[in-house]
């Protein structure tokens, strides 16, 4: 190589580490989405180790609190029983409420949420701690999980799923700064857009003049994003006003708790204004789009 | 007596260890790639996300910063950008993000290196802890640029010190541990 090559060479390569920042700072700065080329690098790979881990884990810590951490279970039992007959008295109530909840639902038209187009997952990874929060499941496109899929426990709303793997799926998290959610106020039913803030916390701007209390429950609408309707999201927690004067800032706190999850439920319902859009434009363009990071 | 010593079991196993140990530049590319793998999923399954709720613990990151030191360009880059992927196919982070931090790190440690001595162990502190600053600053800005830069408080700057100097820590270990392959020649030097 010529003395000019090598002066080129290394011309080029500074410059390309100067870019490279200005480069990815330019880019549209979503994650990565969708089901092929990262899943396969990111998530097949690392999987053998992950589940093999995630196996020992779960085995070591069920026989600690099978065998060994039974301190204090007499008592525990003792007083599971007491609540067990109290549980029993109210659960009667419950089956005649859910009866006749099904009986209005099915006369206002609404369709239940149908066990078969559920699939349960465990968690098997989170990074709710990180800056930029999402869980892996154990269910992946073997299993018909899509990239946007809803992700829900029995709390709440834990998120959607944004890749998909062989035999695991990330989830973004209710909470990621990248998540929105259409929602209403149970009270109310004043709708807003819910999305991910700090510390495990969600943000949700209104009108000054909503009717809104410490303490409301915060449901989805069923309008946009796939989540079928009078889902849990979370519940009122501080409410700010904006200097402007014309806007409120709610904070959310979601029922679920992300850092104790140990199985989720993926719903086989894709958000139906998107369907409305592959309907349209074709599968090809849904698969590119999300494949480009603007899904 | 040596012949049966090396073929017994714990001699078996500590040389299995010492092949499959994370030693920076091991001098097979495929190797390189597979540890690679190996960090990235104790780091992402094993670790805990939060140590003592305070910091985060990086051990890829570091291990990343004395490959470059050590390998060439040709095989930094392409672990540059396998690792940039490994991290950010494991989040939300915004694709890109440290594949072009760990880009510029590659390219600019490739020119620096030279300067890098075992006699004294400071400049290795002193690079360690700088380009852990470099990718720091990058997800700083990112997430001032796309989330609330109100969450990045006396709390975030704290624990991004403690993240930094733990990765120094287990920087110089892995450093330390590709020292001691080197011929003893080049260990003084």
């Amino acid at each position: 190589m010529t003395t000019r090559q090598s002066h080129l060479q290394k011309v080029a390569l500074i410059a390309s580490a100067v870019i490279a920042p200005f480069f990815f700072l330019s880019s549209t700065m979503k994650p990565w989405r969708g089901d092929r080329v990262n899943a396969v690098v990111g998530q097949e790979v690392i999987h053998p180790a992950m589940s093999t881990w995630h196996g020992l884990a779960a085995y070591l810590s069920s026989v600690w609190n099978s065998y060994i951490a039974l301190s204090g279970a007499a008592e525990e039992n003792h007083q599971l029983r007491d609540k067990v007959a109290i549980l029993q008295t109210k659960l009667m109530d419950y089956e005649e409420q859910v009866r006749q909840t099904a009986r209005l639902r099915q006369l206002l038209g609404l369709s239940e949420l149908q066990p078969e187009k559920m699939l349960v997952a465990e968690v098997i990874g989170t990074r709710v701690n990180n800056l930029f929060k999402a869980l892996r499941i154990s269910r992946g496109s073997l299993d018909g999980v899509k990239a946007g899929m809803p992700v829900i426990a029995p709390q709440g709303i834990v998120g959607r799923v944004i890749r998909t793997g062989l035999k695991e799926s990330d989830v973004q998290l209710l909470v990621d700064f990248d998540f929105n959610l259409d929602v209403l106020l149970q009270r109310t039913r004043v709708r807003g857009v819910l999305n991910g803030f700090s510390n495990d916390l969600c943000r949700l701007n209104l009108q000054k003049g909503a009717d809104i209390r410490i303490g409301d429950t915060v449901i989805t609408s069923g309008i946009v994003g796939g989540f079928p309707k009078g889902l849990p999201v979370g519940r009122v927690m501080r409410i700010t006003y904006e200097s402007d004067n014309v806007s409120q800032i709610i904070t959310t706190e979601p029922w679920v708790d992300y850092r104790r999850l140990e199985e989720v439920m993926v719903l086989h319902q894709l958000d139906p204004e998107l369907q409305k859009i592959v309907e349209t434009a074709g599968r090809e363009w849904l698969e590119r789009t999300l494949k480009s990071g603007n899904g | 007596m040596e012949r049966i010593l090396e073929t017994s079991g714990p001699n078996r196993l500590q040389r299995i260890l010492a092949a499959f140990w994370p030693q920076p530049d091991s001098g097979n590319f495929l190797l390189d790639v597979f540890h690679v793998f190996l960090l990235a999923a104790i780091e992402q399954s094993m670790i805990p996300h939060q140590m003592l709720g305070v910091f985060r613990i990086d051990i890829l990151t570091p291990w990343l910063f004395v490959f470059f030191v050590f390998a060439p360009l040709r095989k930094s880059l392409p672990l540059a950008i396998l690792a940039g992927l490994l991290q950010e196919t494991r989040s939300t982070a915004p694709a890109g993000m440290y594949m072009s931090a760990y880009w510029s790190a590659a390219v600019t440690l490739h020119f620096i290196r030279h300067t890098l001595s075992w006699r004294h162990v400071g400049p290795w502190n002193v690079m360690l802890a700088s380009c852990m600053a470099w990718v720091i600053s990058f997800e700083t800005l990112v997430i001032a640029v796309t989330q609330d830069p109100g969450r990045l408080g006396w709390k975030y700057g704290f624990s991004q010190i403690f993240r930094t100097l733990i990765a120094v820590g287990i920087g110089v270990f892995f450093a330390r541990t590709a020292k001691n392959s080197l011929p003893p020649e080049d260990q003084v030097g």
